[in-house]
């Protein structure tokens, strides 16, 4: 009964997104484009606490000498260290040199979390963002945030992040711990990247473009651009194209073109690969009069 | 999200929500309102907006409320949608009102319809349809099913015992189509 109800209702509709001949670029999507953003700018970001589907609260422990606790409070003309710090994003406890912070909502704007380690002094940036499905719960990435506070040299010093996550038998959600632990990280601050699942449709954090393909089922790879197309439409799919070129060793340079950039039919794909659940990241070699990669801020 | 990123999401949303808007709304004008006001709200919250695809379903939700308020009778805004209108009424095929059938869903609750409707017509999938509405994909599968069961109810006491068969089927990513 579903799919023949399915199919009926799907049969009234007046209207398929083929149809429609109006494209954002036309007169009408112009200039309609125009009147919005020629209101306010967008407001800062405010939003409830989301719970992390499969995350119970992420925690992070920070481990660093007592020297590096920072001290943010005046009392009585002097600076203390806060021993604890919540926001609706997360909070943190102070347990002797260690900092355990439970983040509550994973899907807080992340100068959230950048407020509370600056209350306790501690100079880290945390983002949890959605990536592919080998990478989830995993530090996608994590390095330094400047140069070493006072010219001082780092040489000889330790920087050691590390992840638990290990959930129980039988147990889908239980919270996650990073321990960063090392004196390098007082003086250069931390970057941290954790992954998550990836909602439908969102684009994974770690998705790189490469040469070959890279998605089982999907042979792109040398295909034309217009059969490469044909394919993903066919399975439902949606695409997004990347200029550059890239050895099978990583190297190499690329940048995204424009969402809406489609390169001509006959041109060879050199890379494929997923980029969010529903849709493919291609390659194709630049050419001349193809869009040129931003400059970055 | 800058200016420029803004002009990415709505330029990869704008033929999805002018057919979500076009599909429900009686006429180009409303479904050019329709559309208007919720890239206008999206501008505003642009910061709470998610990236990739998550986007075209927030603003689903968006316009699902935008939508709602229009109904109740809620001001336009008067954005420049004169030009998108004239383009709209070349491409929007008149309405069909004289099917039984369309007459049955039409008297549906509200809420089956647009349930049936996100299914059928944006091709969304529960756990899409959840981030939509702001449920559980659990709370969606329940709802599904009570609404499937009330159109084909409504259908058999309008005397439509057998719909036609189908028309058309939906790709579905599978799991092993992934790395």
């Amino acid at each position: 009964m579903t799919s023949r109800i399915d199919d009926l209702v799907a049969g009234l509709a007046t209207v398929r997104d083929g149809d429609i001949t109006s494209e954002p670029d036309g007169a009408g999507g112009r200039s309609l484009l125009a009147a919005i953003t020629a209101e306010d700018a967008p407001a800062p970001r405010r939003r409830r606490p989301r719970r992390l589907p499969g995350l119970v609260g992420a925690a992070v422990v920070v481990s660093a000498a007592a020297a590096a606790v920072a001290v943010l409070l005046p009392h009585g003309g002097r600076p203390v260290p806060l021993r604890s710090y919540a926001n609706a994003a997360m909070s943190i406890q102070v347990k002797g040199t260690e900092y355990e912070v439970e983040v509550k909502d994973a899907y807080a704007d992340q100068r959230e979390f950048g407020k509370a380690f600056a209350k306790v002094g501690l100079d880290a940036r945390l983002r949890i963002v959605p990536v592919t499905p080998e990478h989830e719960r995993e530090i996608v990435q994590s390095g330094s945030l400047h140069a070493p506070k006072g010219g001082e040299s780092t040489v000889g010093m330790l920087g050691m992040s590390d992840i638990v996550m290990k959930c129980p038998p039988g147990q889908s959600a239980c919270p996650l711990r990073v321990r960063l632990s090392g004196s390098v990280y007082r003086l250069t601050g931390a970057d941290i990247v954790i992954g998550r699942k990836a909602g439908p449709g969102e684009v994974f954090f770690d998705a790189r473009p490469v040469r070959g393909d890279r998605a089982q089922g999907l042979r792109l790879a040398g295909r034309t651009v217009a059969e490469a197309l044909a394919e993903l439409r066919r399975r439902g799919l949606t695409s997004a194209f990347t200029l550059g070129d890239v050895n099978a060793d990583g190297s190499g340079s690329s940048w995204a073109s424009p969402l809406t950039w489609r390169p001509s039919g006959e041109r060879r794909i050199t890379g494929a690969w997923m980029r969010s659940s529903d849709s493919v990241g291609l390659m194709v070699v630049p050419q001349q009069g193809d869009p040129r990669p931003r400059p970055v801020d | 999200m800058g200016e420029d990123e803004f002009a990415d999401v709505y330029a990869a949303t704008y033929k999805p929500l002018l057919g979500y808007a076009l599909r429900r709304c009686d006429s180009p004008e409303d479904a050019a309102d329709v559309v208007a006001e919720t890239f206008a709200i999206a501008w505003r919250r642009a910061a709470e907006m998610p990236s990739g695809d998550e986007a075209r379903l927030w603003l689903y939700g968006v316009a699902r409320r935008v939508l709602g308020n229009q109904r109740r009778g809620a001001r336009r805004r008067g954005l420049k949608t004169a030009a998108l209108i004239a383009e709209l009424s070349v491409a929007a095929p008149s309405r069909d009102g004289s099917s039984v059938v369309a007459d049955v869903f039409g008297r549906l609750p509200d809420r089956d319809r647009e349930l049936l409707a996100l299914v059928a017509w944006e091709g969304l999938s529960t756990t899409e349809i959840a981030t939509v509405l702001g449920c559980s994909s659990n709370a969606v599968s329940i709802r599904l099913h009570r609404a499937r069961k009330r159109f084909a109810r409504a259908l058999r006491s309008a005397g439509v015992d057998r719909p036609p068969a189908a028309v058309r089927a939906r790709p579905v990513l599978q799991e092993s189509d992934l790395t």
